[in-house]
């Protein structure tokens, strides 16, 4: 798995939230592998505990995941989001979902329609629509 | 059984043994681990712990006004 939608985008106001944490037997610190999310607007988390996975399982938008963790499982969120109470979570995702790579086309579409607002709009003379 | 057969069987079974011996060592040993650091010349990605929400929450809200995608990862 690597992000090369990101990659096409090098210039795009985005911030990415990369966070690892052990759900099979044979997870590790040691075997994450931070070249997967090579971006330079990436924060890159070693999550030990799976805290974030635990807490995103009962935000509605990760309440359908298969597991009782969230993982393997990307959310998207607009410029005006915040996460005021910690308890709460961030306002919601535009859309989330999973598996990343199942879901890669729905990320993609939602991640350009996102970069693209606002619209440039374009001021045709008034004659033009005449 | 002869005496003669029965030796002339134990270098094969004494082979069988040490294929056995090597199979299992190649699936026990452990193999080496992807780097979690990069490889001399590519750029330092580091991998900060996170033992708190409290650190992904201000991240993100000090990332306001950016789109901003979080994605949840198993190293494997």
């Amino acid at each position: 798995m690597s992000f090369d939608l990101l990659a096409q985008l090098p210039s795009a106001d985005i911030r990415i939230y990369a966070v690892w944490m052990p759900i099979l037997s044979q997870d590790a610190r040691d075997r994450v592998d931070p070249s997967l999310v090579p971006d330079p607007r990436a924060t890159r988390y070693w999550d030990e505990r799976a805290l974030s996975g635990t807490f995103f399982k009962g935000r509605p938008e990760f309440a359908d995941h298969w597991d009782a963790v969230a993982w393997d499982a990307y959310g998207l969120y607009d410029r005006h989001a915040r996460w005021d109470r910690l308890a709460e979570g961030p306002t919601a995702a535009v859309t989330s979902g999973w598996t990343i790579i199942a879901e890669g086309e729905k990320l993609r579409f939602s991640l350009l329609q996102l970069l693209a607002h606002p619209w440039q709009r374009v001021f045709l003379p008034l004659s033009a629509l005449r | 059984m002869s005496m003669t057969a029965r030796r002339s069987r134990h270098p094969v079974l004494a082979f069988a043994g040490l294929l056995v011996l090597v199979g299992l060592a190649s699936v026990t040993i452990p193999r080496p681990l992807k780097p979690a650091v990069q490889a001399q010349g590519a750029p330092e990605l580091p991998v900060e712990a996170l033992t708190d929400l409290e650190q992904l929450r201000a991240r993100f809200n000090g990332d306001v006004g950016k789109v901003r995608l979080i994605l949840l990862l198993s190293p494997t």
